[in-house]
């Protein structure tokens, strides 16, 4: 009886190597897919606040691949000793609405207008934006809290470095925007 | 004692039986996995997917004649190794290895006659072979360049991976025909005709 030993190592190692390397790419684009196919929130990376021009700049990415829809903005004014908070525009993007394409980085200006009451050190400005996905009927609602720091309000003396008390909150559905500053 | 083993071989329905038997159990198995993937896989194909099935498809097509063809080989060896040839058998592989225009039956012997049958198979597996190399070269240089690798999108890459299974089972079966070819080639040329000079003198 003949046993073809060094062919049967070779046709498992072969066999190996095709069968892993066939379901790795099987798996793989399946995977992809799925990825690609699940809608990821957007997330605010950076915001500053132009004293001179007034415009708070939100940066916002959309870390996946299914591209998001902006709705309309919100910005409210929370003073930081006492008063009630100043709703300062509330307005849709001009053309309707904003997309944030697939794994992009886009800057978004809200500029206060010139009635608005200026900043002081430790105002919470809160920016919401709304936001929807092209195949889910539901919005969505992101807010994120800028605390005025020194640099920002130079009209009264703060020597807290407010600015690292960034916060972002994404929220589904409801309007928080003036109640949690932590 | 040859005469008795022909004659077992040929008597011995039960064997036939049971090849038949497995055959339907096999199929049976290949139909329920088939339906069974069907049922459980409710979402569309996708097109990477389809790249792997169409490269399957098309090589299984392409190597349909030398997998047959290296198959029925491959049986025929393992038979006269075993020693359970009958002529008819015998005759089917001196019409099938296409010997009969330049020898005479019962001229060849059967590492002859294999021989041949080899050798008939060698355009068939060197156009399937060219055939999945320039795959693999047109796979590779369009993902050399980033421009040309998005426009195709991957699914070269998928129709490679689905054409390796039928090279894989080509390769596979001609290697093993080689190897008993060789087997039997060397069985005779030594056994028959011990040479004097050899170490087995």
């Amino acid at each position: 009886m003949y046993r073809p030993v060094p062919l049967i190592l070779i046709a498992s190692i072969l066999a190996l190597f095709i069968g892993w390397g066939g379901g790795g790419y099987l798996a793989w684009s399946r995977a992809s897919a799925t990825l690609a196919a699940l809608p990821a929130a957007p997330v605010v990376t950076a915001a500053e606040y132009d004293r001179e021009a007034r415009v708070l700049a939100v940066t916002l990415t959309n870390p996946g691949l299914v591209p998001i829809e902006l709705v309309s903005k919100t910005l409210v004014l929370r003073p930081a000793e006492g008063g009630k908070d100043v709703a300062l525009l509330d307005v849709a993007f001009s053309g309707g609405s904003l997309t944030l394409p697939p794994a992009s980085l886009e800057r978004l200006e809200l500029a206060l207008e010139p009635g608005d009451p200026k900043l002081s050190v430790g105002d919470v400005l809160a920016a919401s934006i709304a936001y929807r996905y092209p195949e889910i009927a539901d919005l969505y609602l992101l807010t994120h809290s800028f605390v005025a720091g020194s640099e920002d309000a130079p009209e009264k003396d703060g020597a807290d470095g407010a600015d690292a008390s960034k916060d972002e909150t994404p929220t589904v559905g409801g309007d928080d925007a003036g109640e949690d500053t932590r | 004692m040859i005469r008795e083993r022909e004659t077992a071989w040929r008597l011995d329905w039960r064997r036939h039986l049971v090849f038949a038997l497995l055959a339907a159990v096999f199929a049976l198995s290949v139909a329920g996995l088939a339906f069974g993937l069907a049922a459980a896989v409710p979402v569309t194909p996708l097109p990477q997917e389809i790249a792997f099935a169409l490269g399957l498809l098309v090589f299984a097509l392409l190597g349909n004649r030398l997998l047959f063809g290296y198959g029925f080989l491959v049986s025929y060896l393992q038979a006269v190794h075993a020693g359970r040839t009958d002529p008819k058998q015998d005759q089917r592989a001196f019409m099938r290895s296409r010997a009969w225009p330049v020898h005479r039956a019962g001229e060849l012997t059967r590492a002859g006659v294999a021989l041949f049958w080899a050798e008939r198979l060698d355009p068939d597996r060197y156009a399937f072979f060219g055939a999945f190399a320039l795959l693999l070269l047109v796979t590779a240089v369009t993902a050399l360049d980033p421009v040309a690798n998005l426009l195709t999108g991957g699914f070269l890459e998928g129709a490679v991976w689905g054409a390796a299974v039928p090279v894989f089972f080509v390769f596979l079966l001609e290697a093993l025909a080689r190897w008993q070819i060789d087997e039997l080639l060397a069985e005779q040329v030594i056994w028959a005709d011990p040479s004097p000079a050899g170490e087995r003198s």
